[in-house]
């Protein structure tokens, strides 16, 4: 993946989404669930988020993963794509496939981060139902 | 299968990055001050717990009975994927209730569990009635 952030096409570069405050929840958190929580509410995985679908999130975590990270901000995308992998559908199983397929190895905490997501991803059913004319004799 | 719980709640919403279920006021009574009304909003909240690991999709049947008369029945598909949990999340809009008494949502499973719940609705103009003809004794 390019490192810089392109006008056309889905594609964010790295140093786009390795934002002060995704770089300090990387550097300060003690635990994976921590870093999780912290990480869904930042700004570089709503702006992920935003700007690419699922199947271009695992891509670039894929491609990120590839190439050995030099220094530790190098990790702060990786830990970002991965946080945004936690809004994919539950019933995706395609694509939970290939989640579980990443290796994660050079992420300290991406196996637990992955466990916890899988976890959360509970399927629900959701239906809206309105009950017509509700007192007519 | 196992019913985790089943509630009724004013509304109920998953969170898009967390996928975590928030449950807002829960509903364990309905003040009428007069009848017949319609309860413009509700939402039945169930989590299903499968006994297998594997994804499975059953249908199931809710149903809701207003003072024993049924008011709405509907299919819901439920899927467990690889995975023991499932929620159903329901909102209903404009819930006839005639008379005070019972209402109940009951979502059975085939081959497997029931979730159900019912609250009262109360008529508050009855009841203060009953207090005022029933005075505390000094």
């Amino acid at each position: 993946m390019d490192t810089t952030n392109q006008a056309s096409g889905p594609a964010i570069g790295p140093r786009a989404i390795a934002t002060a405050s995704a770089n300090e929840a990387v550097l300060i958190a003690n635990t994976p669930a921590f870093l999780l929580d912290r990480l869904r509410k930042d700004v570089a995985v709503q702006y992920v988020l935003d700007s690419m679908t699922p199947p271009e999130i695992v891509g670039a975590l894929r491609e990120a993963l590839a190439r050995p990270a030099k220094e530790a901000s190098d990790l702060v995308p990786r830990y970002v794509y991965l946080t945004a992998l936690s809004t994919i559908d539950p019933q995706d199983q395609e694509l939970w496939k290939q989640i579980a397929s990443l290796d994660l190895s050079q992420l300290e905490w991406g196996e637990a981060m992955r466990r916890l997501i899988r976890a959360e991803a509970v399927p629900t059913t959701t239906l809206d139902f309105a009950l017509s004319s509700p007192l007519r004799p | 299968m196992r019913v985790q719980f089943a509630l009724c709640a004013q509304t109920a919403s998953v969170d898009r990055s967390s996928n975590r279920l928030s449950i807002f006021n829960v509903i364990d009574h309905f003040p009428a001050s007069t009848l017949p009304i319609v309860i413009p909003a509700l939402t039945f909240v169930s989590i299903l717990e499968s006994d297998k690991d594997e994804s499975t999709n059953v249908k199931g049947i809710l149903e809701l009975i207003v003072n024993k008369a049924l008011v709405a029945r509907l299919e819901l598909p439920i899927t467990f994927v690889s995975g023991r949990l499932a929620r159903v999340v329901v909102n209903f809009q404009g819930i006839p209730v005639r008379e005070a008494g019972p209402v109940t949502f009951r979502l059975a499973i085939p081959n497997g569990a029931t979730a159900e719940t019912t609250f009262q609705v109360v008529n508050l103009a009855q009841s203060e009635a009953i207090q005022v003809a029933q005075p505390l004794k000094a």
